[in-house]
């Protein structure tokens, strides 16, 4: 009995301990936290369906939030690069010569199978320009202490209108997110599984992402090796470095 | 002593050279074999394998180079090296250019104009020389020199995305023609060229305008997969043949895509190719595919295809 007392008292003062800072410092910390000028990863993406497992294997430079492309390097995908540009996201083919540039629709498509779709990778530099963010509680996730916070969108167009987040409380980095339609039907789980230490920050070394839709379907996205606040050449973000 | 120095040093250096190319390289090999049936002439059995070896991007410079071995002939599909600075990028070789849009009719296509309806316009290679200047992000002009047979054309082009289109257009000069072209489109896309041909007597002549246009459409379905839509015509607007072509795949998001297309000429003499394909992803770098296929209605010849392709 004491044992648990003591328990409930440690839990009380760690929740008692926690900053009060508001749903949206909490927000804006977290997108600050993982703001780096620039980055260069060498990462994997491993699909599993009921079939088995495909993993394919890529490098990515990302200029702020709103620049990056990303070129796959596995066998499978080699060549076939996203270029997010001026918040237009461009696809190219090398064996078709094809470059398509993805609207509407199209980017609700899955990126090569996996749980995650193109629009995951057109995110908001600031989430607070999209979305109205509202402090639930605090709970202990995976013996993290974490912020629980229900994101409404503000806008009509935007893929997950509503999000519930666990944004750890010391780190202030993304634990663990569910989307849902405005409706409250399940779309996207996240969960970090690992994590990796860059300049201060706290960064997912080891995401797991399971599409709700989906039947037995669920990715993994891994980052084998990351660079940040490095120099990265302009010209990777044009046109003929897209075609090259 | 010295000599035995200067081997070393050879091994030492054809052995790095092998594992930089190594570790920098796709194979790719694909064995396709068509049994066709017609009435007439029986079960025809036609092999075709095709090796292509590609290295990644060594700094500024990479290649390829494929072979296809088809009706019991080697031939050189590519063979080309790509080089680039921040100013332009040099491709030299056997190989294609894709110029305008279309998955099946593209008339912008005005180098490697494609006469077999049945193949695509990109299995078309040439020996050219190109040079690509970039004018700004998404913008390029290209000129390019390419030969077929003893005569050389010279191809100029220009291209520019603009925020809800991309816009191209450019001229090829040969001996007889000057064939300029336009295209215009995203997920629609118009194109149009016309040859105009040359004579002492009357400085200009149009010969033949060809146009060709289509629409794209992907809808994501809602558990999983894509089905996706093409529809093409091609007009040539003096001859008057009018070219129709649709598609309609289906994909699951990992594995399999199945495919029903639809070839068809409209005028003068109605004439219809149906074909449904598929491809399955065995493994990662393992795709197997089949195809069977109805040519000509009125004297049908029927095609089985399976082929296996592999990357190393």
């Amino acid at each position: 009995m004491k044992r648990y007392l003591f328990l409930l008292i440690l839990l009380l003062i760690s929740i008692a301990s926690l900053p009060a800072l508001s749903a949206d410092e909490i927000i804006q910390k977290m997108d600050e936290h993982q703001d780096f000028s620039s980055t260069i990863i060498k990462g994997s993406i491993t699909r599993r369906d009921r079939f088995g497992e495909l993993t394919s294997t890529y490098t990515a430079w990302a200029q702020g939030s709103d620049t990056f492309l990303l070129e796959f390097t596995s066998p499978a995908e080699r060549g076939q690069k996203i270029l997010r540009l001026d918040n237009q996201l461009y696809l190219f083919y090398p064996s078709a010569q094809e470059l398509i540039r993805l609207q509407g629709s199209a980017l609700r498509q899955s990126l090569i199978g996996s749980d995650l779709s193109y629009e995951d990778m057109s995110s908001h530099k600031n989430t607070l320009d999209v979305y109205d963010a509202k402090l639930l509680s605090s709970e202990i996730f995976n013996g993290r202490q974490c912020y629980v916070i229900e994101l409404s969108s503000k806008k009509r167009n935007v893929a997950y209108p509503i999000q519930k987040m666990w944004v750890d409380a010391t780190h202030y980095s993304l634990v663990k997110s569910e989307a849902f339609t405005a409706s409250g039907r399940h779309l996207k789980s996240i969960e970090v599984e690992k994590t990796m230490m860059i300049n201060n920050s706290v960064i997912a070394q080891k995401t797991l992402v399971i599409d709700q839709l989906k039947k037995n379907s669920s990715t993994t996205l891994e980052i084998l090796s990351i660079e940040v606040d490095v120099p990265i050449e302009a010209h990777l973000f044009t046109l003929q470095n897209l075609r090259w | 002593m010295k000599k035995n120095r200067v081997i070393n040093m050879f091994f030492v250096i054809l052995l790095a050279s092998l594992n930089l190319l190594y570790s920098h390289m796709t194979v790719e090999t694909a064995f396709d074999h068509a049994f066709t049936f017609h009435q007439d002439a029986g079960y025809l059995f036609s092999p075709y394998l095709k090796g292509t070896y590609k290295t990644d991007s060594l700094g500024s410079l990479k290649g390829e180079v494929s072979v296809v071995y088809a009706d019991e002939t080697l031939l050189l599909d590519q063979a080309f090296i790509k080089a680039r600075t921040e100013k332009l990028s040099l491709t030299f070789g056997k190989t294609h250019l894709k110029w305008g849009e279309g998955v099946f009719f593209n008339s912008a296509n005005i180098l490697f104009p494609s006469d077999d309806i049945l193949s695509s316009a990109l299995s078309v290679s040439r020996y050219l020389t190109s040079v690509e200047i970039p004018l700004g992000d998404f913008s390029f002009v290209e000129t390019t020199v390419v030969t077929k047979q003893t005569e050389a054309h010279i191809g100029l082009r220009g291209y520019t995305s603009l925020p809800s289109m991309k816009l191209e257009g450019g001229v090829v000069i040969s001996d007889e023609n000057i064939h300029p072209y336009l295209s215009i489109g995203k997920n629609w896309y118009v194109n149009i060229s016309s040859p105009f041909w040359y004579d002492s007597n009357q400085h200009s002549l149009l010969k033949e305008t060809y146009l060709s246009g289509g629409i794209r459409h992907i809808h994501f379905l809602l558990y999983g997969g894509t089905l996706s839509f093409v529809a093409e015509g091609e007009l040539n607007l003096i001859a008057n043949p009018l070219r129709v072509y649709s598609e309609l795949s289906w994909a699951t998001e990992n594995r399999l895509v199945v495919a029903l297309k639809a070839i068809g000429e409209v005028a003068p003499s109605p004439d219809v190719i149906l074909e449904i394909a598929s491809q399955y992803k065995i493994l990662d770098t393992l795709t197997l595919s089949a195809g069977l296929s109805l040519k000509d209605v009125k004297d049908p010849e029927l095609s089985l295809r399976v082929g296996l392709s592999a990357l190393y």
